[in-house]
């Protein structure tokens, strides 16, 4: 049984993008910031720290989650993608424009978390029926509103259809 | 917006979790932290030890036992949601069950912690009431099972002792002919409910009422839930029958007056949602088309 102490930073070995990051923390280092901190990957963004706004959203396993409820230490299997890791996607390319060309981003806060939890819906759910609002309802984006994330969402389907 | 620092404990089994749960210092048990780690970060949680339920073999599962489904303490609330939609009789489960936070909150939080929690506005301690479940409670003299309708004492306050873990909870069935409905308002999607109202209803082939439980959350310090009276048993469901088998609610209502919502507004809405959940189980039971 591992057993940490208060005080103590221990080495926590996260997965993210595919490349292993080990670095020495306190147990109660949250995730966010171990990606934004310690990794340096600052595409990832905290607002409100409480699980609210969304803007912190980072895939694990493929899920969204929100990288600002989860502690570094208790994600150690798992494996994170962030923005910077989708960007490298073959598939992003075409996410960024619809994004792009339906005003779906104004200051961009909220859209790294915004892209990561569309992307997850993207991959996985082919067949599924896919509740967009639903997905949207978990991000605050206090600029352009949600109507040019709607849009950009449709588009993005239409081309799949399409293919 | 940083917890305060805290012991991290990863136990492999069950046997070394009770044995650190034991010490008895002021430790807080991890599973999926959607409720947890807000409040470490808020520091309205301050615990000495955190102990990490993620190590532990065999908390992962839901099985299938005939007469009910047992879910482990692990499976995470998503996860159960899409494995009872489309089940007959557990509509109100699954509907339930979107309304709890987002897809980025449930791929994560889990559906035992949420019920060991026990908020008094939370889905889950309501769904668990009014489908008769129960959850399973290891600790030091074994597991126990307890009922639902016992489990919830006050706001944030189950059975659970500190020594204790839930290691799965379980959820019967709806025999045939049985229907449900849950409905909730609240401000925002996803936040907390101001009202959530929950139903089942069984009727036979004559389409009289056999068997029901009505519940509700966000009005009183634990979720609350009456049986269908005795004597509406072998009829069918009119409006009056709707009425008083609501009104019989009342005298558990404590509904909280805050800036969300007044307790007035908050009776109001039980009885409101509460007839139009009761007619919607009584519908998808396969009763009259209203």
């Amino acid at each position: 049984m591992i057993r940490y102490g208060k005080d103590q930073r221990v080495a926590v070995t996260l997965t993210i993008n595919g490349r292993p990051y080990r670095r020495w923390v306190e147990p109660r280092m949250l995730l966010s910031d171990f990606i934004r901190d310690e990794v340096g990957l600052t595409g990832t963004h905290v607002g409100c720290e409480h699980g609210v706004c969304g803007a912190c959203t980072v895939l694990i396993d493929g899920e969204p989650a929100r990288s600002c409820l989860r502690l570094a230490v208790d994600v150690e299997p798992q494996n994170v993608t962030t923005i910077e890791g989708l960007a490298k996607e073959p598939g992003y390319e075409r996410v960024r424009r619809a994004f792009s060309q339906n005003h779906a981003l104004q200051c961009g806060f909220c859209t790294a978390g915004i892209v990561a939890s569309v992307w997850s819906r993207l991959e996985n759910y082919e067949g599924l029926q896919v509740d967009w609002d639903e997905l949207l309802s978990g991000h605050l984006c206090r600029c352009t509103g949600y109507v040019g994330i709607q849009n950009a969402i449709r588009d993005l389907q239409g081309e799949e259809r399409e293919q | 917006m940083k917890p305060v620092p805290f012991d991290y404990v990863l136990p492999e089994t069950l046997d070394e979790l009770l044995e650190v749960l034991a010490l008895g210092n002021n430790a807080k048990i991890l599973a999926g932290g959607q409720s947890l780690v807000p409040m470490l970060n808020m520091r309205l949680a301050r615990p000495d030890m955190l102990i990490s339920l993620r190590r532990i073999p065999g908390l992962e599962g839901i099985e299938d036992e005939g007469q009910s489904l047992r879910v482990g303490a692990m499976v995470v609330q998503e996860r159960f949601r899409r494995a009872v939609s489309g089940r007959e009789g557990f509509d109100a489960l699954s509907v339930g069950m979107e309304h709890i936070g987002h897809p980025q909150t449930r791929s994560t939080g889990t559906v035992a912690g949420s019920i060991a929690h026990a908020d008094p506005s939370s889905e889950l301690p309501l769904l668990l009431q009014v489908y008769r479940g129960s959850a399973t409670i290891m600790g030091p003299s074994g597991l126990r099972n307890v009922e639902a309708r016992d489990l919830f004492l006050f706001p944030y306050t189950t059975l659970i002792e500190p020594q204790e873990v839930v290691v799965s909870t379980s959820w019967p069935k709806p025999l045939r002919g049985t229907g449900s409905a849950f409905m909730e308002i609240s401000r925002r999607r996803g936040d907390f409910a101001l009202v959530a109202v929950a139903c089942q209803i069984r009727i036979n082939g004559e389409r009289c009422l056999e068997d029901g439980v009505l519940g509700a959350a966000g009005v009183a310090g634990t979720p609350i839930s009456v049986e269908l009276p005795s004597h509406f048993k072998g009829q069918t469901l009119s409006e009056d029958v709707a009425q008083y088998w609501i009104q019989s609610l009342d005298p558990l209502l404590d509904p909280p007056n805050d800036l969300e919502a007044s307790s007035g507004l908050r009776r109001h809405l039980v009885h409101q949602l509460g007839y139009q959940t009761v007619v919607e189980a009584e519908r998808r039971a396969g009763g009259n088309k209203r």
